[in-house]
């Protein structure tokens, strides 16, 4: 097992967590006054606000004089020459728009058939339109002038699963002309035909996830009960579209993960994995408040827009899955939705976002802000690193905070080779993964400037410290013989000479502390408490920046340092108090100063691994872990020898009594966490009765 | 006798219409109405069967009506919509009788009511009596000028909860007057057994009968409707007649007396009965709310006060869905701070003025609230299938409503029984000509404010003032304690200011944000400058200094809000509570609202006595409060919404005597009165779908007397077209800013400030200062004339000295004779 710092830490989090939860009673975090009118992107899932991405600049309501207006629509599509069309779902209408929005077509029904509840839409380069006709059970393909080509119906296949409903809800072509449908709720994927109606099978099916509270449930549960958890169905595709470059977007409702995908032609989410795409609505408690992705939309710089029908706002991502930015929200007016359902962009990227409520379609334009977001990603992806730079600054200019700026920047200097440059901007936004591997470029080329001096500099170190160590052994042996013929006399004087002694004999270290009992200078316990906290903070601020568990000027002086004396005061006391009662030899001080020696490991060498920090990066973190638990082992080995030491007990017996030990500590929080409940609890009540007194009066 | 007295009444009302009938002769006159009044500019008609209303404008021959005139444009709609579209008022109530957390709706020709006109000078009055539900109310529409005044005393304002107390306090009367009767009545009989009747006990009897008389008139007029109790009232008044008559018979009193016992208990128990029963409590009156309303029309559009001003045109016909606008004036009704969060959040704005007009073939009208406005509403109908007309109107609001819990547990929803008291006025100007727009609405609106002392000039200013603020420090949460994060420490501050002297700012207003213990966002707000930032010998320095620039230097507070857990308030004293005596706050209950008292004492009497340095400062910037008021209900009295404006009138007031000037956050009309700056002036509206148009119209009232400017420019997503609107508006520029780089801001409640650190932004801020400098130099004390489109995307603002602005919004060239205009920029013509 590797030991590292948090491990150690675990039962004293808890308690803290209990005891901050106490606090959280007492005192709720204060965070309600600003709420601002703005975008906002996450960062550590907080809202930042920042500058608008997109303003709304048409809102199409009524239609012309001659047709009514929408009602209840399910599906917009742009095709790519810019004409609109509308899955008019109420209406049992398929519309079409010009680039102007003024309608340029209107389709009812195909092969003699009228349209029943159409909800998906798609147009090719032609004019060729493909409607997917829910309740008729079919896909029509009609042409421009509304001629009917072909229609599709439940493929005849014996791999196509025949016991669902034929229901398809979205409808689109890609370029090889193989046409794919979402069937209502099926969780085997997307339906695949090619042009001459023959089923091709399923792609990107949806996957039941796995849930730890099924399978304990299940170890209980009756054979109906059972039952009931097998009838779990995956979650499902809500909506897909194809891109130009032929990847499947698909949005999946209420799903834990992989709420957004992009499927290459062989079935591949090839989309980053993200935790969580969206967020987690708190105000529902409908599928767990995951978000209700149903309509996804992506330009032509792979920048990709989706709809949350439970929260009415759009999220907007970049390729890499960075959140641009989140816009939209609930209300009646312009740039606010009711339901949106369906999204789409055009050539000049102006989102459509339809509404099901409000019955309308509304255009948005990009900011100048969101212009320039867009422009550094685009010429980031054309390799036009210089270019992309530009728009970059200009973002920042009107966001200094913008974390995506920084991350293009850094990556715009990181391909140009100003490693350190980029370092600093990936640093200011708490990347840590991009920082490494900008780091690890960095050191290559500063090994292969310096190779000479850096090949000098380990030999003189190296050889540096086998001389000293070997000298410091020497010492160490000559100091116990010494000790040993002055036994009751001089004992050892210097700090610094027993920390050589220590290092290398630790349990005549402890039998010196136990002979000179009566000297046992303060002033050197003091010390070492010095150093310690020396240690701890050196290691909180030193720690190389990829590797740092918070940053430097996020720490908390006193919860560091109370995170190592708390614990170890604790222990202090509790094993004295243990062994005192179970014939143990040692005295309170003796136990003080012995487990404070205890931990001389770790104010030696924790600098030393902060320092080599300091060269690392993450892929190499495994050398960082594995040297704290090196130090970490050392220090709890010097535990067990300082009990076995110093009260004379056996190894079986000193095995006892550290565990006690250890549950005695936890016994002492308890207490001490019941405690201050209780003190907070009185507060409040006294508090309480006298602000009832103050109304009465 | 009653007949008599019936046809005689009846023959002088006769006669006394005879000259309006002969009048109705007129052609001119649509059918049924007659003319009350007229002058040179307007002429006021009304209909008596109907309870309409009707002006003409003299100028220009436009006839207003209070409901549209052509019934068949609206006979597609629903019965209860119809007959609202042809009543005077609508209004919304709540039997106390039935269920008393339902409210009804009901408009006046939908209830059976009584109707009388009195004729005075200028005008007349519609009394109106709702028999249903026993209310009575007098509308008075009296002209002046070019205006009509549409009055709702509130004395005349009676519903029978009033009437019944008033009317137990006459029966009483009645009653001792009646024994008093008694023994007058012994003594005139002791006297006749030894003489005559004495003449002073005659005298006296006549006096008492007199004063029954009174009280029985009074009884009458407060009980309208109740059949029985009239009854009573009438059967006393014969007795009583019988025993004046018969004064000399001895057994006549005592026969009548138990006649009037009976009838004096009927009442009585009348009074129980209804007292117990039914009760009906106006909630609120929609006034004239189809006046002026209309059906599609080529250049006629609704004004209404969404953020600056908006405009819907009278077009085309929307969906039923499409919404309305419906906005509390000042501030949202309710006591909700959750509300007035969710608000800012979604970007909803609260109408800061009483004002709302029409323009209509050419022709029209604005109306503004004169007296009532703290409690009103303002709304706008777009014609809809369900709504076929266009119309704007207001709501006076006479009543709150508030949450209670029953002994179950359950929340109510419940009227409170208590009337805002006060006249209600609303005035309607009739505009024609070049005036009939939204520009000449402001200019009449502003005319009226000035002849009123509501706006006026606290400081002249000719050249455009750079409006800054720094923020200083803010509180952030971290483990057990606050962390004070200083943003711009006041030695810095002093660096900034001679940067920005340096770079050619001229007397900037400056106000300085979170410099106390506090920090921003954390209230009630600390007196004592933070230690962290310098002290009070820092923020000395820095007062001098600003002086010796010639910067004027204004400190900002939050006086409204108090945080859980901050000092200097107390929650059972200071804060704002509902009817039902609970607290206010939001759901999270952490912040609540300070009363108003509260926050003017704390002002007036503590910070400004105890802070010898402050006076050193030009003035305070009081943020919140101009954008919000709230009703308090106190143990002892309730501090209403118009209370609330009367305070803070006061408090600026003696901060401008005490420092000079007063800066104030919100563009609420009461604001402009004691105030120099008016931050927070939205130059955008709500959105909603049927607004055409964004109107600059509190920027044409205000511009010239007070100066004002909505958000940072360091914060804009669109820097070309906001600064543009801003230009277009006349709003100041203005910048937020710190020392430091705002990404400390973090984690804060101010991280939406995502671009604020000082040096990023000199350059911006010496280009826009030159820019306003040519634009604005001059005009800042001229008052805008007019504003118009001029072409699509291309607007115009006309000065009163003659300056005209253009700005052009489109990402093309706009050329238009002498004036061309770049892609997103602006043209200004001078005149001489």
């Amino acid at each position: 097992m590797r030991i590292t710092k948090s491990a150690f830490y675990v039962p004293f989090i808890c308690l803290l967590t209990c005891l901050l939860c106490v606090f959280a009673d007492a005192a709720p975090a204060e965070f309600s006054g600003l709420v601002p009118e703005s975008d906002y992107i996450l960062q550590d899932g907080e809202r930042v606000p920042i500058p608008a991405l997109y303003k709304m600049e048409q809102a199409i309501i009524n239609i012309d004089d001659a047709t009514p207006t929408f009602l209840s629509p399910e599906d917009i599509f742009v095709s790519k020459s810019g004409e609109v069309y509308v899955a008019d779902t109420g209406h049992n209408r398929v519309l079409r728009f010009n680039k102007n929005m003024d309608m340029t077509g209107s389709f009812y029904q195909a092969a003699g058939i009228k349209f029943k509840n159409p909800s998906g839409i798609f147009a090719d380069e032609n004019g060729d339109i493909y409607i997917a006709d829910t309740d008729n059970e079919r896909v029509v393909h009609i042409d421009r002038a509304g001629e009917t080509k072909g229609i599709l119906t439940q493929p005849k296949s014996s791999m196509y699963e025949k016991t669902l409903k034929f229901q398809p809800k979205k409808v689109a072509v890609d370029s090889l002309g193989y046409i794919y449908i979402l069937n209502n709720t099926d969780f085997h994927g997307l339906i695949t035909i090619d042009d001459r109606n023959n089923f091709k099978g399923y792609i990107a099916p949806t996957r039941l996830e796995y849930s730890f509270l099924d399978t304990f449930i299940r170890l209980f549960a009756s054979e109906e009960q059972k039952e009931q958890i097998s009838k779990r169905v995956p979650a499902y595709h809500s909506n897909f579209m194809i891109s130009n470059t032929g990847m499947i977007y698909v949005t999946t409702l209420w799903s834990k993960k992989e709420q957004l995908k992009k499927i290459t032609f062989s079935g591949d989410n090839v989309y980053p994995k993200r935790d969580l795409f969206g967020e987690r609505h708190s105000n529902t408690k409908l599928y767990e408040g995951y978000p209700g992705f149903v309509d996804v939309a992506v330009d032509s710089y792979g920048v990709l827009t989706a709809i949350d029908s439970v929260s009415k706002k759009l999220y907007q991502y970049d390729t890499e899955g960075n959140l641009l930015g989140v816009f939209g929200g609930e209300g009646s007016w312009k740039g606010k939705f009711k339901s949106p359902v369906s999204i789409a962009i055009d050539q000049n990227r102006r989102i459509f976002v339809l509404d099901s409520t409000l019955n309308n379609i509304q255009i948005f334009k990009r900011t100048q802000f969101a212009e320039e977001v867009h422009n550094g990603i685009k010429l980031y992806q054309e390799g036009k690193y210089d270019q992309a730079f530009k728009p970059w600054t200009e973002a920042l200019k009107i966001d200094a905070n913008y974390p995506l700026a920084y991350l293009g920047i850094g990556k715009v200097l990181y391909k140009q080779g100003s490693y350190q440059e980029a370092m600093d901007y990936f640093k200011a936004i708490n990347d840590k993964s991009s920082y490494s591997t900008a780091y690890q470029d960095y050191r290559l080329e500063f090994f292969r400037q310096y190779f000479g001096w850096i090949v000098l500099f380990i030999t003189v170190m190296v050889s540096g410290s086998v001389i000293l160590l070997t000298r410091m052994k020497k010492m160490a042996d000559k100091y116990v013989l010494t000790a040993a013929l002055n036994i009751g006399r001089l004992g050892i004087k210097g700090l610094g000479q027993t920390i050589v002694l220590y290092l290398f004999h630790p349990i005549d270290t402890f039998n010196l502390i136990k002979r000179d009992r009566k000297n046992i200078n303060l002033f050197k316990v003091f010390l070492i408490f010095l150093a310690l906290a020396a240690a701890i903070l050196f290691n909180g601020l030193g720690t190389h920046f990829p590797l740092e568990t918070q940053a430097p000027e996020d720490l908390n002086v006193w919860l560091e340092l109370g995170k190592v004396f708390l614990p170890l005061l604790t222990f202090i006391f509790v094993n004295y108090a243990l062994t005192s009662i179970m014939n143990g030899k040692q005295q309170l001080m003796e136990c003080l100063l012995g487990i404070l020696y205890c931990m001389i490991p770790y104010i030696i060498f924790s600098p030393m691994i902060v320092l080599i920090s300091n060269i690392l990066c993450i892929s190499e973190a495994d050398i960082f872990y594995f040297l704290w638990t090196i130090i970490w082992t050392w220090v709890i080995v010097m535990c067990f020898v300082e009990v076995y030491t110093m009260n004379e007990y056996s190894i079986k017996r000193t095995a006892g009594v550290i565990i006690l030990t250890l549950i005695g500590m936890v016994f002492v929080w308890a207490v001490a966490v019941i405690f201050f409940v209780l003190i907070t609890q009185m507060y409040s009540f006294i508090k309480d009765i006298i602000v009832e007194i103050n109304l009465m009066t | 006798m009653k007949k008599i007295i019936g046809f005689i009444t009846g023959f002088l009302l006769f006669v006394e219409c005879l000259p309006l009938l002969s009048a109705a002769a007129d052609t001119n006159i649509p059918n049924g109405f007659q003319e009350a009044a007229k002058n040179d500019s307007i002429a006021l008609y009304y209909n008596e069967s109907k309870a309409n209303i009707a002006v003409q404008n003299l100028n220009d021959g436009k006839w207003w009506y209070s409901n549209y005139p052509d019934s068949s444009v609206y006979e597609s709609a629903a019965d209860t919509v119809k007959i609202r579209m042809e009543s005077l008022l609508s209004l919304d109530y709540v039997d106390m009788g039935g269920n008393s957390s339902k409210v009804e709706s009901a408009s006046l020709q939908e209830l059976p009511y009584d109707l009388s006109v009195q004729i005075i000078d200028n005008g007349f009055i519609y009394t109106i009596t709702i028999t249903k539900l026993n209310i009575s109310l007098d509308i008075e529409f009296i002209i002046e000028g070019s205006s009509l005044k549409v009055r709702i005393p509130d004395k005349s304002f009676l519903e029978n909860s009033d009437g019944l107390e008033k009317s137990r306090v006459a029966l009483d009367d009645i009653k001792k007057n009646v024994n008093l009767l008694e023994k007058v009545l012994n003594n005139i009989r002791g006297s006749m057994n030894s003489a005559s009747v004495g003449q002073a006990e005659y005298e006296l009897f006549m006096l008492m009968f007199d004063a029954c008389q009174q009280e029985i008139i009074k009884i009458r007029d407060n009980i309208k409707g109740e059949g029985v109790v009239f009854t009573a009232i009438s059967n006393i008044r014969s007795n009583l007649e019988i025993v004046f008559t018969n004064l000399q018979d001895t057994n006549a009193y005592s026969n009548e007396r138990e006649d009037i016992e009976r009838y004096l208990n009927i009442i009585s128990e009348k009074f129980t009965i209804v007292s117990n029963s039914a009760t009906c409590l106006v909630s609120s009156i929609e006034i004239l709310p189809y006046f002026g309303s209309t059906v599609e029309e080529e250049d006629g559009y609704a004004f209404y006060p969404d953020g600056p001003g908006a405009i819907s045109y009278f077009s085309e016909t929307y969906p039923d869905y499409i919404g309305y606008y419906d906005s509390s004036v000042y501030s949202e009704q309710e006591q909700n701070i959750d509300l007035v969060n969710q608000n800012k959040i979604s970007g909803k704005k609260i109408a800061g003025m009483p004002v709302f007009g029409i323009r209509s073939m050419g022709s029209a009208f604005m109306a503004y609230i004169d007296k009532g406005d703290a409690d009103a509403k303002i709304s706008y109908y777009p014609k809809t299938q369900l709504q076929p007309l266009y119309s704007v109107y207001s709501t006076l609001i006479y009543r709150n409503f508030y949450i209670t819990t029953t002994s179950n547990a359950q929340k109510l929803k419940a009227l409170e029984k208590e009337r805002i008291s006060g006249d209600r006025v609303l005035v309607y100007s009739f505009l024609s000509g070049d005036n009939a727009n939204y520009s000449g609405m402001a200019k009449t609106y502003r005319q009226h404010l000035l002849d009123t002392g509501m706006l006026k000039r606290n400081a002249e200013v000719k050249d455009p003032k750079m409006q800054l603020d720094l923020l200083m420090g803010i509180r952030k949460k971290s483990f057990l304690f606050n962390k004070f994060i200083s943003m711009t420490s006041f030695a810095q501050a002093e660096d900034i200011l001679a940067e920005l002297k340096k770079r050619g700012v001229a007397n900037p207003d400056v106000a300085l944000l979170g410099w106390n213990e506090t920090g921003i966002m954390r209230n009630p707000y600390s007196t004592k400058p933070s230690k962290k930032l310098g002290g009070i010998n820092g923020i000395e320095k820095l007062t001098s200094a600003a002086q010796q620039k010639g910067f004027p230097l204004f400190l900002y507070i939050n006086p409204v809000e108090a945080q859980k857990g901050v000092s200097g308030f107390s929650l059972a004293n200071d804060v704002v509570r509902q009817k039902s005596s609970l607290v206010v706050s939001d759901s999270a209950q952490k912040t609540y609202w300070l009363d108003s008292q509260h926050i003017y004492d704390r002002l007036i009497a503590f910070l400004l006595p105890k802070n010898k340095w402050l006076h050193r400062t030009d003035g305070l910037y009081l943020d919140n409060i101009g954008s919000l008021i709230y009703t308090n209900y106190k143990k002892n009295r309730v501090v209403s919404r118009g209370d609330t404006i009367d305070i803070y009138n006061n408090m600026c007031k003696e901060i401008n005597q005490d420092l000079g000037q007063v800066m104030i956050g919100g563009s609420n009309l009461y604001a402009a009165k004691y105030s120099t700056v008016l931050r927070e002036v939205p130059t955008y509206d709500t959105g909603y779908f049927f607004t055409n148009e964004t109107v600059p119209f509190i920027q044409m009232v205000y511009h010239g007397y007070v100066l004002y400017c909505d958000k940072p420019f360091n914060l804009f997503a669109n820097p070309k077209v906001d600064k543009l609107r801003a230009i277009e508006y006349g709003s100041m520029p203005y910048y937020k800013l710190t020392y430091k780089s705002s990404s400390r801001l973090k984690g804060t409640l101010y991280n939406a400030l995502f671009s604020s650190e000082v040096n990023q932004w000199y350059d911006d801020i010496q280009v826009t200062n030159n820019m306003y400098k040519e634009i604005f130099h001059g005009i800042c004390n001229c008052t805008i004339e007019k504003h118009e489109k001029v072409a699509d995307k291309v607007y115009q603002t006309k000065y009163s000295d003659g300056t005209a602005v253009y700005v052009n919004y489109r990402s093309t060239d706009f050329a238009d004779g002498s004036i061309n205009i770049s892609p997103y920029s602006y043209f200004v013509s001078r005149k001489g």
